[in-house]
């Protein structure tokens, strides 16, 4: 066997579960403490993908700066997801809920096909040199993703678990009206739940463009993606998602390499058929 | 029971006339019949997810994948085999039946509700990425082309208005069927599932059994739509079984309203002749949709039917309450929503 294949796609399968995971982490996030499967959480991210190649395009802003300013902006409208296409919806059946974020996907995909059209478009990246560790071929644009991917996560993970705020949103996901009854303002902890996700859905987006182009279709594919992740992990379980993302997203590419290029999509269902029949609540799932 | 009949013949016959004569005054051209046979097969599709959602409280978002997968099921036998397809139409069904027991046997044993919702997500998108794949039996993405129209003693039922009358008789029996299994003794233990599955248990109904035969059913009925779309637009591809159809559908059975046998064939008119009236708009025509949807759902969380139900409920109260203090409560016990 050449090792060198294996490494490469070891590397291959780092990135793309990179993405995965900082997609999940949001989409399990906002399921956790809300229950609310958020079926806009695609847009979000391919929203986060094109506002950065106009800001980076008409502005002339570089990469860093226009990818910060798109991910607090988008992080800003998940108060405007939550205002318009979620809390009015609270009150009456879960399905409610969906369908209003569904709108919310119809509304954000098909404007940015009117607004950008649907051809991939093409961001510069801040660096893109080409660095042979051994045998495997690593791009410093690569390492910034999968740096940047680990970084949010482990803020995320802290924020989640010393922060009062982090502590309140916790309380508020295992029961709403007990969070409610010791006096935590559950409204604010939907605003703040759903701007965080916003806003890493945003910096999937942004960071997305490091390796491949912004498109308007980007965000279906994905969303299908970081369902089987969530699936898998176990709804609701952020520090799930962040293992299983990643370790779906190796195999992937092995899988990819050494079995089939032509059913890799098909690879991630399977497995989640699989854990479905095995443990139906997800690997690391409560029950 | 007095006043559920009586409204059912004041409604639906009059909605049965109007049905009848819709393709002979209003929808005269061919263009606009082939869209009364798709709110006929969207409504049979609706139907099928109400009953999966309004009566077992479930969500099945693999939906359109069992549309498909009967759409499919159909289309090859007649073309491959030569089958006609009015085996076409039963074999749909009971494929799709069968696939749905073994999927709901799986789902159900242990996830209910938004678990649900994802695990059957997920069921859908692997039956979308097989199809797409598999193309020696599929199709590929281009799917199969001229699958045969069924024909009655030699006569191809090949026209937009005799499909549509076709497609209308059997959305009737559906309905019929529906109707009686809602009152049947295992639609009353589904039922009581829904409301309460440990109490239902405790008084002896086999509550995951009985949620996986519904939830079949379901399917079996989403399949049968599938057969009658594929027969007679005449191709079948991927997409059948894709997200596209699958929030068709949930939207069908939302701006509707679950839980009643009106709402799912009100959401279908709806969302088919809605749909057509924005082309105009092109390109803007799926925001405009988007924007649409949200206010539907803003100010008739219900849904369309059992909103307006509600509102000549009141009318008719109020007038009866003039006249006769002591007027009879003539909430049913289908009313409200049913899901959660």
């Amino acid at each position: 066997m050449n090792w060198d294949i294996v490494f490469q796609q070891l590397w291959n399968g780092l990135l793309n579960g990179s993405i995965y995971v900082i997609f999940a982490a949001g989409l399990s996030l906002v399921f956790g403490v809300m229950r609310v499967i958020n079926m806009a959480h695609g847009e979000l991210t391919m929203l986060g993908a094109m506002l950065l190649f106009t800001v980076t395009s008409t502005l002339g802003l570089g990469y860093f700066s226009g990818a910060t300013l798109v991910v607090v902006l988008m992080g800003l409208a998940g108060f405007l997801v939550n205002r318009v296409t979620v809390r009015p919806f609270l009150g009456h059946s879960e399905l409610v809920v969906i369908l209003s974020t569904v709108a919310l996907s119809f509304m954000l995909l098909n404007s940015s096909l009117v607004v950008w059209g649907s051809e991939p478009k093409g961001v510069d990246e801040p660096f893109n040199e080409i660095v042979k560790v051994g045998g495997v071929y690593v791009t410093t644009a690569g390492m910034l993703l999968v740096g940047v991917c680990f970084t949010a996560v482990l803020g995320l993970y802290l924020m989640l678990t010393y922060t009062k705020l982090g502590k309140k949103t916790r309380a508020t996901g295992q029961n709403l009206l007990g969070a409610r009854l010791i006096g935590i303002n559950t409204t604010a902890v939907y605003d703040t739940t759903l701007m965080v996700a916003s806003g890493l859905a945003a910096l999937a987006g942004v960071l997305i463009v490091l390796v491949s182009a912004a498109s308007p279709n980007l965000g279906q594919p994905l969303l299908i993606t970081g369902f089987a992740v969530v699936i898998v992990a176990g709804m609701g379980n952020v520090a799930g998602a962040v293992a299983v993302g990643l370790f779906l997203g190796i195999t992937e590419a092995l899988f990819g390499q050494f079995i089939s290029t032509y059913y890799r999509q098909g690879y991630l269902y399977v497995v989640m058929i699989i854990v479905l029949l095995l443990r139906p609540q997800g690997l690391f799932g409560r029950r | 029971m007095r006043l559920r009949l009586s409204s059912g013949i004041w409604v639906g016959g009059p909605a049965l006339v109007v049905a009848v004569l819709l393709p002979l005054s209003l929808f005269t051209n061919p263009y606009n019949r082939g869209l009364l046979v798709l709110i006929v097969i969207y409504a049979v599709a609706g139907l099928s997810l109400d009953y999966i959602m309004g009566e077992m409280g479930q969500f099945s978002f693999g939906h359109a994948a069992f549309w498909g997968f009967g759409a499919y099921v159909s289309a090859k036998l007649a073309l491959d085999l030569g089958i006609s397809p009015w085996i076409g139409f039963v074999a749909a069904p009971v494929a799709a039946g069968l696939v749905g027991l073994l999927i709901g046997y799986i789902a159900l044993r242990r996830t209910r509700g938004l678990e649900l919702a994802i695990v059957t997500l997920g069921f859908g998108v692997l039956a979308w990425t097989v199809a797409l794949r598999w193309r020696p039996v599929t199709g590929g993405p281009s799917g199969l082309r001229q699958v045969p129209p069924p024909s009655i003693f030699g006569w191809e039922i090949r026209s937009e208005l005799a499909y549509y009358y076709f497609a209308l008789m059997l959305l009737l029996a559906v309905v019929f069927i529906l109707s009686r299994l809602r009152e049947s003794r295992f639609g009353r233990a589904v039922r009581s599932i829904h409301e309460n599955e440990d109490l239902a248990k405790s008084v002896g109904v086999p509550a995951t059994k009985y949620y996986v035969i519904a939830f079949a059913f379901g399917c079996a009925l989403v399949g049968f739509s599938g057969a009658l779309y594929a027969h007679h637009f005449r191709f079948v591809n991927p997409n059948l079984l894709g997200l596209q159809y699958m929030f068709i559908f949930l939207i069908i059975v939302l701006v509707g309203g679950t839980g009643s046998l009106w709402g799912p064939v009100l959401g279908a008119s709806i969302f088919v002749l809605v749909s057509e009236w924005l082309r105009v708009l092109q390109e803007y025509r799926f925001l405009i949709f988007g924007v649409v949807l949200l206010l539907v759902v803003l100010f008739m969380p219900t849904g369309v039917f059992p909103t307006l139900r509600r509102v000549l409920r009141r009318a008719v109260e109020r007038r009866s309450s003039e006249g006769d203090a002591t007027a009879p409560d003539v909430r049913d016990r289908a009313g409200g929503p049913r899901t959660g």
